[in-house]
């Protein structure tokens, strides 16, 4: 009860809160033309990104294991539901329940490859896996339509439905995401990560720990691509790519890659990416693209741990800057 | 008997680390192990914490074997160590570290920082529980990793070279604390140390590796004046010292 009080009484979460509460009211705001509309799919975005990323911050940021393959369990939920709609005609839990079995199966088997491979081989194996995930997304024709992609019907459900349901899963993510950390789960992952040989030593069996940490992100991923797929109704075996993954990875590493704040404040990346894509239009895209890639470069040079570590910094800063006054009077 | 490595072989290649060791140690004991280097004596440590698997012999902690055990089970089954490079977990704070010890035992968030809390008081690092590990000085670092160890509640405990890289001062500060661990805790100590001085004082027996094999053990005096240790090892180096 003590880690909800505490969690909910620090500065950044009111702030965080605060900002969500605006992005609320959002729907109230929209008009006839329906000029709210592009601001609540965005901000539909940036929260499912930030769901993506904080699951994956658990495995990579708390537990060590960077894996770039996290496309595989993000794309394995969003055709489990393309395929359940319109294959195979199920309803729709159950389709995407489908689509965390399977996850939970290709998470294992990244599980065991990160018992035997650890670093960048671990890595190329994760990368490999989304690989091989998307090649059969690209040629098993009667299952997938290959790169025609699958096409579902829903009923229409206004955007800021699906808004609020991104509000919702973004904070159950950073809710599991906190308990994780603070409980022995979380504590063993971090151990795993900055010395495994020491936990091992202390008792911890880190295999089954570092399992642990793939089959929860794995599931949580498949969970939030099920959700996507149902919100933009299509999907191809571009779910499978690379940019996925990295995209993923860029939103936790710019906010501060395993701390909670990392993800969150690394939602921005989103909205700059989308915003860029908007200002310059289709003509200019590889401009946009550029820019973004500028911005990013320069926010990794001056901060490597990420935006959400600049309070922190700044704070060690002026209490050095404190000691040191303290130190001259002293001296005077 | 309460700990016993008997007969003990490890290979790498054509290099015998560990040849046919056999050791025994009593509960509440503190006994040391010296020898040059690449004598085999980490090499033993690693065996009994099951990160290297021995060829044969078997390594029994109240008679349970701990031979092709994991190093996780080993844990649980009451021997901790420390190593010889205090890396700790650096981004974690000096409480977090320790309460990872502490989980060894229990599942419970609350349990494991009393005990903690508990153990972190006894070395006397309260003031710095919330420290991150990598702003330590040496010294703190060598006890934090001590308490982490402590925290698993080990009956036996491993020591490789904790008192490497101490001044003098600091040397004494943690025999003190050794030997506190020994006789307030109740833990049986192992101990792998360079600074012969420390072992001297400290150890009741002391068994010496050469080669891989074991050449001498008794106590401290019985060893200062074996013949075959001091060729072995002790050499000159010793005279100085005792003059």
């Amino acid at each position: 009860m003590n880690l909800i009080k505490r969690g909910i009484k620090s500065k950044p979460t009111i702030i965080i809160t605060a900002i969500l509460m605006l992005v609320a009211l959002m729907p109230l705001f929209d008009d006839a033309k329906g000029s709210m509309q592009l601001p609540i799919h965005l901000a539909c975005m940036v929260f499912c990104y930030i769901a993506l990323a904080q699951s994956w911050n658990i495995l990579a940021g708390l537990c060590g294991q960077f894996s770039v393959g996290h496309a595989a369990f993000y794309g394995l939920g969003s055709y489990a539901v393309g395929i359940g709609l319109h294959r195979m005609k199920i309803n729709l839990f159950l389709a995407i329940l489908m689509g965390v079995v399977f996850s939970i199966i290709v998470a294992a088997i990244l599980g065991v490859i990160g018992w035997k491979l650890s670093g960048f081989y671990y890595t190329m194996a994760s990368i490999a896996l989304a690989e091989c995930l998307a090649v059969i997304a690209s040629t098993w024709y009667e299952l997938t339509s290959a790169q025609q992609g699958i096409a579902i019907y829903r009923p229409s459900i206004p955007k800021a439905v699906f808004m609020y349901m991104a509000m919702a899963i973004m904070i159950a993510t950073i809710i599991i995401f906190y308990f994780i950390r603070k409980s022995k789960l979380g504590t063993t992952f971090v151990a795993v990560r900055e010395n495994e040989n020491l936990a091992q030593s202390l008792g911890a069996n880190t295999g089954r720990y570092k399992m642990f940490a793939v089959l929860i992100s794995g599931t949580m991923t498949s969970l939030i691509g099920s959700f996507m797929m149902y919100y933009v109704q299509a999907v191809d075996p571009m779910v499978f790519s690379s940019a996925i993954s990295s995209k993923i990875l860029i939103v936790a590493i710019i906010g501060g890659i395993g701390t909670i704040w990392g993800p969150i404040v690394g939602g921005l990346y989103v909205l700059l990416e989308e915003v860029m894509r908007g200002v310059f239009g289709s003509s200019f895209a590889s401009l946009s693209v550029m820019i973004v890639g500028g911005i990013l470069t320069f926010i990794m040079m001056v901060r490597p741990e990420g935006i959400s570590a600049i309070p922190k910094v700044y704070k060690e800063w002026r209490e050095q800057k404190q000691s040191n006054k303290l130190l001259k009077c002293e001296e005077k | 008997m309460f700990f016993e490595v008997s007969e003990v072989t490890k290979s790498y290649g054509g290099l015998v680390a560990n040849d046919k060791v056999s050791l025994k140690i009593d509960k509440g004991e503190i006994v040391g192990l010296i020898g040059p280097n690449g004598a085999g004596k980490s090499t033993l440590f690693q065996m009994v914490q099951g990160f290297v698997v021995a060829d044969s012999g078997s390594i029994k902690l109240k008679g349970t074997e701990l031979v092709n055990k994991p190093t996780y089970k080993i844990c649980r089954e009451g021997i901790a160590c420390t190593f010889q490079h205090a890396l700790l977990f650096p981004k974690l704070t000096l409480g977090e570290s320790v309460r990872m010890g502490a989980y060894c035992r229990t599942s419970s968030r609350k349990k494991a920082t009393e005990h903690a809390r508990r153990m972190i008081e006894f070395v006397g690092l309260t003031d710095k529980e919330d420290k991150q590990i990598n702003k330590l000085n040496i010294y703190d670092r060598k006890c934090a990793e001590l308490v982490a160890a402590l925290a698993t509640e080990p009956e036996l405990l491993l020591l490789d070279e904790l008192f490497a890289g101490l001044n003098s001062s600091e040397v004494s500060d943690m025999i003190a604390l050794v030997k506190r661990i020994n006789t307030e805790l109740k833990v049986t100590l192992f101990i792998i140390e360079h600074v012969l001085k420390v072992i001297m004082s400290i150890s009741r027996r002391v068994y010496v590796l050469d080669y891989g094999k074991l050449i001498a053990s008794g106590t401290p005096q019985e060893i200062s004046v074996s013949p075959l240790v001091i060729k072995a090892y002790l050499g000159e180096e010793y005279n100085e010292l005792e003059s």
